[in-house]
């Protein structure tokens, strides 16, 4: 009979839904005793949460493209575990005193992945095409020229001292390339992109995974140790964490502050936590007519519980900020802002032209189990203003192509620094001429955006330090976003990975991760 | 006149008053729905199930929370009482439209026979080739998540089903004597279809109403754990199940508690319905 058969079919479903449920508990792989030394070869399966779109450094900037791009392609100088700038291409580098010349001297030796010698003419070049393309990282120094000295040897020379420099040069979209691509063109190249990295793409899907081999020619000695890499794309932070459970990847990045306590608690699985350059931030569209109103914006931010959030979405892996410089980062201030104070939040609204509260909707993108659960706290908080909040959860790309396009009321999103100095995160989320538009909030403020210049121009000190607290202070008044934590970098891997663990930018060295065979 | 019967024979109505209080299986499916109903109509919900209390989130069940408490420190119990109504309602709103349409053309097209019955036997068809819930997402994306999503699926998707079986009814009992007796004693085929046929095949779809109704509550909780169904902050089982999947095994509760109560509607719906085609003896 047909509703016997439907029946049957409707248990199975709920058996179904458990099963889905349940499939976090499943075993993970066994533990395996730790041999002496790293061992060559094998393959890392590490899952990531969105796709590699390009390797076009000097054009990208989100995480998904930013850690394969740093895999393949590398800057003359790097930054250390604390955010210090250390010699990377460049064996060694001087700074004259007037702070006008920097002297890069290469490695010897130093090769691409097809075996040809670096000299400083792709340096130039490299440096040279970024300058061109401008993009959404550009090289804000004033340089007047790049020369290459000699084959080993490049000069830059600035027109007048900028003090965040080199950690501007540090990071990944001023990676070096073959002079004229090696002879190819543009678009032939960055689909099988030549660097000094220690990957090298073997096969790439902008849609899924990304497979890299080691590169034979790389310049750190017996690395990288596995003999092969693969970026596996699974979105959701659940599915991630199962299939590193069911050992069917090797480690995972962004994994769910939610399930620390259960991946901590497996022996199977080991994670590594340590701290980051990004803030997540409530970020306000300031076109929306709402958000223009800058009582609407501090009415919201009296309104949020900062503390609160970070306690009940972040399970201890984050800490609760006031400003969008984290405490990781030079400068970090300690700036009075508006925060958790309901009744302030009422007179603010009542100061504002919507006193009696209007409809808004909050983005967020999809997949992302703890901003599902601050947008919540925010829509809850903002309902005594009478700010009627809906939800609008959206798949990362279009969540992407929605706020870059200015059509969202406001959202929730993470800013990132790329490099350690806090130049890089003012002008990307501050200046309303640069290639974000202020993080896309089209935030102007012309006093924030002479300070900004003040502070590339001053040397660090007490003098820069004032500018930035000054900086840090106009925004937490003004409110273009409210930052709300600082979270840990958090990866996670199984028991036969060594080695895994997340630099401060958020991206893994994988030439230092090995297998156990 | 009423004769002097020893034995009067009781009326079809008590007749099966008596054999459904027999039935265990009615008894127990209408003893559990009642509950739900209840639950679902009064909403006896110990805390405000929207209230936040982000300083006692994650609580393990206790006196004052017997559910314990979500990751925003809002009380279990109450969520799933409150989502009680909320799925319900949606589940048994969604099936209306399906019976009523689906009875319909099961009716006409199995009365009428011919080129009208060959048309809604290949629509049916090709609907049936679709995995079930491809369409109903496909339509949800479309429509929009959230309630009316569900609906404008269920009412394009769900009517398949009963259309499929009241045909196959409607066909053999046309072939019995009496509706032809019917017709030819000058009755229109409105009133032959409405007043003869339809009370013969009304049991059937109510029995596959109540199997309808489980299955589409099980899809508004499997979208909403899809987070294409109901958006939050209202309560949904699915999206509760779902939120709770990330520390399935360091904080059971939050995902086993909505999902016991899905489990048990569920039951409830299939006793009932299984003990309705029992009473009926529709087998």
């Amino acid at each position: 009979m047909t509703f016997r058969t439907a029946a049957a079919r409707a248990v199975a479903v709920i058996f179904a839904v458990f099963a889905l449920a349940a499939c976090t508990a499943s075993p993970g792989p066994s533990a395996t005793s730790s041999a002496t030394g790293p061992q060559k070869g094998g393959t890392i399966v590490y899952g990531r949460s969105a796709a590699v779109t390009s390797f076009d450094l000097n054009n990208e900037i989100t995480a998904n493209n930013a850690f394969a791009i740093d895999k393949v392609f590398e800057p003359l100088v790097s930054f250390d575990t604390e955010g210090k700038i250390i010699p990377w291409l460049a064996e060694k580098y001087t700074v004259s005193p007037d702070l006008l010349t920097y002297t890069f001297d290469l490695r010897p030796d130093l090769e691409f992945s097809d075996g040809t010698p670096v000299t400083a003419a792709d340096a130039r070049f490299s440096l040279e095409r970024h300058r061109k393309v401008q993009g959404p990282l550009p090289l804000q120094a004033p340089i007047r020229s790049i020369v290459a000295t000699d084959t080993h040897t490049l000069t830059i020379t600035l027109k007048s001292p900028y003090t965040p420099f080199l950690s501007e040069l540090s990071g990944f979209s001023n990676g070096i390339f073959p002079a004229d691509f090696g002879g190819r063109t543009e678009k032939d190249f960055f689909a099988k992109p030549i660097g000094t990295g220690p990957w090298v793409v073997q096969a790439w899907d902008p849609n899924g995974d990304t497979t890299f081999t080691a590169n034979p020619h790389y310049w750190q000695e017996g690395k990288p140790y596995a003999a092969s890499l693969i970026y596996k794309v699974v979105s959701d932070d659940t599915q991630r964490i199962q299939q590193l459970l069911a050992g069917q990847l090797a480690g995972i990045e962004d994994v769910a502050p939610a399930s620390l306590e259960q991946l901590q608690g497996n022996s199977a699985v080991s994670v590594a936590k340590l701290g980051s350059w990004a803030v997540e931030q409530v970020f306000f569209n300031t076109q929306n007519a709402h958000f223009a109103d800058r009582h609407v914006r501090r009415a919201i931010a009296y309104a949020i519980d900062r503390e609160g959030i970070t306690k009940a979405t972040t399970f201890g892996a984050a800490q609760t900020v006031h400003t969008l410089i984290p405490p990781t980062i030079q400068y970090s201030a300690d700036v009075q802002a508006l925060d958790n104070d309901p009744a302030a939040a009422q007179r603010e609204l009542a100061a504002s032209a919507y006193p009696d509260g209007f409809s808004a909707t909050l983005m967020i993108n999809s997949g992302d189990s703890a901003r599902a659960q601050e947008a919540q706290i925010i829509q809850a908080a903002l309902k005594p203003l009478h700010i009627d909040v809906k939800i609008e959860p959206l798949e990362l790309n279009s969540f992407r192509e929605r706020f870059k396009a200015f059509q969202y009321d406001f959202m929730i999103n993470s800013g990132q620094s790329d490099a350690p100095d806090p130049d890089g995160l003012i002008t990307f989320q501050a200046d309303p001429d640069g290639f974000s538009h202020s993080f896309w909030t089209h935030y102007t403020n012309p006093q924030v955006t002479k300070l900004m210049r003040q502070g590339r121009t001053t040397a660090d000190g007490p003098q820069r330090e004032q500018i930035y607290a000054e900086i840090q202070q106009i925004l937490a008044d003004d409110v273009p976003y409210i930052p709300l934590y600082n979270p840990d970098n958090v990866v996670a891997s199984g028991a036969s990975v060594h080695g895994l663990s997340p630099r401060i930018n958020g991206s893994v060295l994988f030439q230092d991760v090995w297998v156990q065979q | 006149m009423t004769g002097t019967a020893t034995r009067t024979v009781p009326r079809p109505g008590v007749r099966w008053l008596r054999r459904a209080l027999r039935n265990p299986t009615l008894i127990a499916g209408a003893v559990i729905m009642l509950v739900v109903l209840a639950l679902a109509v009064f909403s006896p919900t110990p805390y405000d199930p929207f209230a936040q209390d982000l300083d006692h989130g994650l609580d393990p069940p206790s006196p004052a929370h017997w559910f314990g408490t979500d990751q925003l420190g809002r009380d279990i119990l109450s969520r799933v009482v409150a989502a009680t109504g909320t799925d319900l309602r949606i589940a048994v709103l969604a099936a209306v439209v399906p019976f009523v349409v689906g009875l319909a053309v099961g009716l006409v097209s199995g009365y009428a026979g011919g080129w009208l019955d060959w048309i809604v036997g290949r629509v049916v068809d090709t609907f049936v080739a679709f995995p079930f819930y491809v369409l109903v997402i496909v339509v949800v994306f479309a429509a929009g998540t959230g309630e009316r999503g569900i609906y404008v699926a269920y009412a394009l998707v769900g009517w398949i089903s009963y259309a499929r079986v009241i045909r196959a009814k409607t066909r053999s009992l046309c072939r019995q004597g009496w509706v032809e007796a019917a017709y030819g004693g000058g009755l229109s085929h409105t009133r032959v279809v409405g007043r003869h046929l339809l009370p013969n095949v009304l049991p059937q779809a109510v029995v596959l109403l109540m199997t309808e109704i489980l299955l589409i509550m099980v899809a508004v909780v499997t979208l909403g754990y899809l987070g294409l169904g109901v958006q939050p902050p209202t309560p949904d089982w699915g999206t509760m199940i779902s939120d709770g999947q990330l520390f399935l095994t360091t904080k059971w509760w939050v995902s086993t508690l909505p999902g016991l109560a899905v489990v048990t509607t569920g039951v409830g719906l299939s006793l009932l319905g299984d003990g309705l085609a029992d009473v009926w003896r529709l087998r």
